[in-house]
């Protein structure tokens, strides 16, 4: 898998031309041009490049930036910090609003309230991220002056670049939550459960809850992806210093190197994020735990 | 077939303004989209002149909503046309084919699954560089995967189906099989699938144009007007809000389609869609 993801951004990189003339000024002469292309290796067959590559990858080198010569497993681990706070905190935001609201709305289903939740939630899944962060930053920022509009540091600067960020979940996991409630309500167990005289709050909790999460964890673990990748456009708007925004200015600046990495880290850790969700099948629903025994 | 409530129609009505406005652009926007006039410039929408407002250079935004709105909804069906019959045929090719084939086609899908779509846009146009082909070829490289993996698990499904087996008892070639019975048999969740996927372009689209990776500089496109708005959000509110809303409104439109459709065509894919 990882191999996979480190074949198709070196490939893709490599189609970009010759990055030694990026590097060297241009009134470079040719000289320089192939000294500068032997000191880096540039002038190795692309099968031996890539597997060097792939060596110094696994030892934690990915290189160096072409602008600053720094390197970029230190550029992404200096960046990545900012970036799990955004998007943790996305997540988190999502969680609390949409899982409350799937469960009302199941609850109230076909009245007033459960259509608007999912007039919500429709209109949450259609929103532009950045078009919501412009509105944000224009009213609170802006107008209202409640919240700072860029930067990075104190919890007030989360709020903005986070609530941007969780509605490109939100909407989807409130609708997931719905109908895997509905589901859930359905069945034998739950009647079991009011039948025995439970508090509807308990049933609901502890026995529908429970049991509706799953796909819920499922599609969040996949989701995972698009927060990440939302949070490339977040970055940039609200000046975040995280990965996200060290990729579109190494976009911009030509710097594949760190385009290479930070696509290859932020694959990798998509793929741990699913690893956990497995273990979290586990914890939630114990059948899986006894099958597998 | 549910009933079409009220939404499904409002919806129809919204993206029914939006198509005609970009096709008839020309008869319709009231200026040039390029058309300058910086005695005009940044002023606020009016009833008369410039019902939008016009922005920083004093172009009318009406004019340029309807002719960006071209090149949203051209990107977008353009990209889900290019895609859509790419994976429909990894994804028929892996489920018939089977084994190695397969392995291969599913593991390279697998890859790019892993890769968030913005990220991978982002990454294959800074490599390609930006322009209107290479935005649509951006698109298609990014969108195939959804088709291939739902086809693929369709055809499984399909393959073992009595009437294929009768149809290839009666002697059948695979090609064929996979013409005449696998793939009108999984078409009506692609459709499905493909009119969401336009949403999800557009909105792409848009992101990228937004970043300043999209189109010309010269092609006037939503996300690009977006872009520009976003210097004067404190003083001249309407250059960011009347792009937005108009990617909104279109995405809203084309997913609410996309709902009733889903029900309407394929009620079982309710949950793998949401």
């Amino acid at each position: 898998m990882a191999f996979g993801v480190s074949l198709a951004v070196f490939a893709l990189v490599h189609l970009s031309g010759d990055p030694v003339l990026l590097m060297v000024p241009t009134d470079a002469p040719p000289e320089v041009v192939a000294e500068t292309r032997r000191a880096l290796g540039f002038d190795r067959p692309l099968p031996e490049q890539f597997a060097r590559w792939i060596a110094r990858a696994v030892q934690g080198d990915l290189g160096v930036s072409l602008r600053n010569h720094r390197p970029v497993a230190g550029l992404i681990a200096e960046r990545m910090p900012a970036t799990v706070e955004l998007t943790v905190a996305a997540l988190v935001i999502a969680v609390l609003v949409a899982v409350p609201a799937g469960i009302v709305s199941a609850v109230n289903r076909g009245t007033w309230i459960d259509s608007l939740t999912m007039v919500g939630a429709v209109a949450g899944q259609a929103l532009p991220v950045f078009w919501l962060a412009l509105l944000l930053i224009a009213f609170f920022g802006v107008h209202l002056r409640w919240l700072p509009v860029y930067g990075h540091g104190t919890l007030a600067h989360l709020v903005l670049p986070a609530v941007s960020l969780s509605t490109i979940v939100l909407g989807r996991l409130a609708r997931l939550v719905r109908s895997s409630m509905l589901e859930v309500l359905g069945q034998d167990y739950v009647r079991t459960a009011r039948a025995k005289g439970l508090a509807e709050p308990r049933v609901l909790a502890i026995h529908a809850l429970r049991n509706a999460a799953i796909p819920v964890v499922t599609v969040l673990g996949l989701q995972f992806a698009q927060l990440l990748g939302g949070a490339v456009v977040t970055e940039t708007i609200f000046a975040w210093p995280g990965v996200g925004r060290l990729v579109v200015e190494a976009i911009f600046n030509r710097d594949f190197p760190i385009v290479q990495g930070v696509v290859l880290v932020v694959s990798l850790i998509f793929v741990v994020v699913n690893l956990l969700v497995d273990v979290a099948y586990v914890v939630i629903d114990p059948r899986i735990r006894v099958a597998r025994a | 077939m549910k009933h079409a409530g009220l939404p499904f129609w409002l919806a129809v009505g919204a993206l029914l303004v939006v198509v005609l406005g970009a096709a008839f652009a020309e008869r319709l926007a009231p200026f040039g989209p390029g058309e300058q006039d910086i005695t005009q410039r940044l002023q606020p929408p009016a009833l008369r002149g410039h019902v939008l407002g016009t922005d920083e250079l004093g172009r009318d935004i009406l004019s340029r909503l309807l002719y960006g709105g071209r090149v949203s909804l051209l990107v977008g069906l353009i990209a889900v046309g290019l895609s859509c019959p790419v994976g429909m045929l990894v994804g028929v090719t892996a489920g018939y084919a089977g084994r190695r084939v397969d392995d291969v086609l599913m593991r390279v899908t697998e890859v790019q699954l892993a890769i968030p779509t913005i990220l991978l846009a982002i990454a294959v146009i800074g490599v390609l560089g930006p322009g209107l082909s290479n935005v649509i070829l951006t698109l298609t490289v990014t969108g195939w995967t959804l088709y291939a993996r739902l086809i693929r698990g369709e055809t499984l499904a399909v393959k073992e189906r009595d009437y294929v087996v009768a149809a290839r008892a009666a002697g059948a070639g695979d090609l064929r099989i996979m013409g005449r019975h696998v793939i009108p048999n999984v078409l009506s969740p692609v459709i499905v699938v493909a009119v969401f996927a336009v949403a999800n372009m557009i909105i792409l689209e848009a992101t990228l144009s937004f970043l300043g990776l999209g189109v010309e500089p010269q092609v006037v496109t939503w996300g690009r007007m977006l872009n520009a708005g976003r210097l004067y959000l404190a003083t001249a509110w309407w250059l960011m809000t009347f792009p937005g809303l108009a990617i909104f409104v279109t995405v809203l439109s084309v997913n609410l389609i996309g709902d009733h459709l889903r029900d309407w065509l394929d009620p079982r894919l309710r949950r793998s869609l949401l």
